[in-house]
């Protein structure tokens, strides 16, 4: 997936986006970073076709994504938002097979295939034992990974995640970069988050994006952009980045 | 799922049985039996009043309960708000404006009433959107806007009434907001379109389910949410609309009547939407034949009796709106 110049504004007055341009590797753990307001959401929400792009284009296999079928498009990106909504009274299993959507016709029934998606989506998000809970039962990282089933359900090469780690405690976040991290190794999945926290993004990602007012200001490997400096710059915090021989880069906040 | 099962027989057999009742109870009364061996052999003069009178009232009062119900049904998925109901957002205000107006001014037109109430009823659904929207649709606010839009049309009919009897003009029985007066050609009207909007209704059962989700989630999925919601809106005016044109104004069933489907039969559109149209038929006929034995030889209308229940019910649900959405 690449982007090219794209602006983006929800009235003329104020530009939320300008000039971005970059490109999302594919196979690979893309996280997009920046301080609050800065446009991260924005541009994933542009990614994923939520939002039209004002100005410039994006592309996936050399096509303008708006070129694809709204039902093509649902078969190669998944998104997972940080706060869902659905009726309280459904399954878990239910929930989840809303994600075969694309992959349905008119008055067809549910297809082998379906039922497949849907199992496998079950099996690798660990929810096996919960498929006929209802959704109030769960706790919010078991929620999580009910969205993030649903998302695996559309079969899709590319998935996107909007702060998927926001309210969870850090065993859960822990729980969830780490299915993340599966899915891409495993799985060969192309992720795109955003994240808020600098040392997970570290941790987990092949590729930082980093923005700030509304532009990428770097993007590359996280080892070889991440600097002192460039936090200092970006974010306003003092940090001192160390190297531990498990954690590899991680940041420090010292001050401001 | 039995417990589902159970429920649509509970509500059939009620309905049945309110049938019968309702068609042998009243002014005119005979017995069952009377009843039936007429329906079968004919010559009894006071079954031919009831087939005359009562038959096409029973019919009216079902299928404008059940159309009412499912256009509510529709509304709370389309607005993504357990608080939209025909009646209180003035959609039923702007199709009752609009079909008076059509009685005024094109009455020769069999159609005319249907179709202009489907016009005022579509307006005022417009403007309950566009007023009401502002980056998303916030179940408050349609609340507000829908009442302000019934408060507007409601007046206008009113003020269009009061300019008819200063010049004499009569108008036709459906000015008033009762079952009375009901005839045979009533009944074709708000069968024929009642039954395709309740058709049409359950064809678009599952886009709601979707609904239920985010639109962007919905969006997502591949889904073409606005084409969605538009079709949803139309079929949901139109059951308003028949409804209106023909039994007038009966404003909360289309709040009462889902609520409490949903209590009993959960939220998937595909089961909810037939259930409410029976539970639908089954209360507006209850209310109906209540208002006709109550203190008769008067009659209290049916929106009567339904704006006596549902006020109360709509504090309730607002009182305990912010946990209906869940999640």
């Amino acid at each position: 997936m690449e982007f090219k110049s794209v602006n983006f504004s929800y009235d003329k007055k104020s530009q939320l986006l300008k000039q971005n341009t970059g490109y999302i590797p594919d196979g690979k753990i893309t996280t997009i970073i920046g301080p609050n307001g800065c446009g991260k959401s924005t541009l994933l929400s542009l990614l994923s076709r939520e939002n039209k792009v004002s100005d410039g284009e994006i592309t996936v296999n050399g096509k303008e994504i708006f070129q694809y079928q709204p039902k093509e498009f649902a078969k190669m990106v998944a998104m997972v938002y940080q706060q869902n909504e659905a009726p309280v009274d459904l399954t878990v299993e239910q929930l989840i097979s809303f994600g075969r959507l694309p992959y349905k016709r008119a008055f067809k029934n549910t297809s082998a295939e379906d039922e497949e998606a849907v199992d496998w989506a079950i099996n690798i998000t660990n929810l096996e034992s919960k498929r006929r809970r209802k959704l109030d039962q769960l706790s919010g990282g078991e929620r999580q990974r009910v969205w993030i089933a649903m998302s695996l359900a559309q079969k899709t090469n590319m998935l996107f995640l909007d702060e998927p780690t926001t309210y969870l405690d850090i065993y859960y976040q822990m729980e969830l970069l780490e299915l993340v991290q599966t899915l891409n190794i495993k799985h060969n999945l192309t992720i795109v988050m955003v994240l808020h926290d600098i040392n997970q993004a570290l941790r987990y990602s092949d590729h930082l994006i980093v923005m700030k007012a509304g532009q990428i200001v770097a993007a590359g490997n996280p080892e070889a952009i991440v600097t002192e400096d460039m936090i200092k710059d970006i974010y306003g915090v003092d940090v001192a980045l160390h190297t531990n021989h498990l954690a590899g880069m991680y940041l420090v906040p010292l001050g401001i | 799922m039995n417990k589902k099962i159970v429920y649509f027989v509970v509500v059939i057999v009620l309905l049945l049985a309110m049938t019968g009742y309702s068609a042998v109870t009243g002014s005119v009364s005979v017995s069952i039996k009377e009843l039936i061996m007429d329906l079968l052999y004919g010559g009894n003069e006071e079954v031919a009043v009831i087939k005359d009178l009562r038959f096409p009232r029973i019919i009216v009062a079902m299928f404008a309960g059940a159309s009412l119900s499912v256009a509510g049904v529709l509304f709370q998925a389309v607005m993504r708000n357990p608080l939209a109901d025909a009646g209180v957002i003035g959609i039923s205000a702007g199709a009752s404006f609009f079909s008076l107006f059509a009685m005024l001014f094109l009455p020769g037109l069999f159609i005319s009433g249907p179709l202009f109430a489907f016009i005022g009823g579509s307006i005022a659904c417009l403007l309950v959107y566009w007023l009401s929207w502002k980056s998303g649709l916030n179940p408050l606010r349609i609340i507000l806007t829908g009442i302000a839009i019934s408060a507007m049309f409601t007046g206008l009919r009113e003020a269009m009434l009061m300019v008819c009897s200063y010049f004499n003009i009569a108008v036709g029985s459906s000015n008033s907001s009762n079952l009375l007066m009901k005839t045979w050609a009533d009944v074709e009207v708000i069968t024929v379109y009642g039954l395709i909007g309740i058709v049409l209704a359950c064809l678009v059962g599952s886009w709601c389910n979707v609904l239920a989700l985010q639109d962007k989630k919905a969006k997502n999925l591949g889904m073409n949410v606005t084409a969605a919601r538009l079709t949803i809106s139309a079929v949901a005016v139109l059951l308003a609309a028949v409804a209106t044109s023909v039994a007038g104004v009966i404003i909360f069933v289309g709040l009462l009547i889902p609520h409490i489907s949903r209590q009993l039969v959960g939220s998937d559109h595909r089961i909810l939407i037939p259930f409410s149209a029976l539970a639908g038929a089954l209360l507006i006929l209850t209310a109906d034949t209540l208002g006709r034995i109550l203190i008769a030889p008067l009659e209290i209308p049916a929106s009567t009796i339904m704006a006596v229940i549902g006020g109360p019910f709509l504090i309730f649900l607002l009182r305990k709106s912010d946990k209906v959405n869940g999640i």
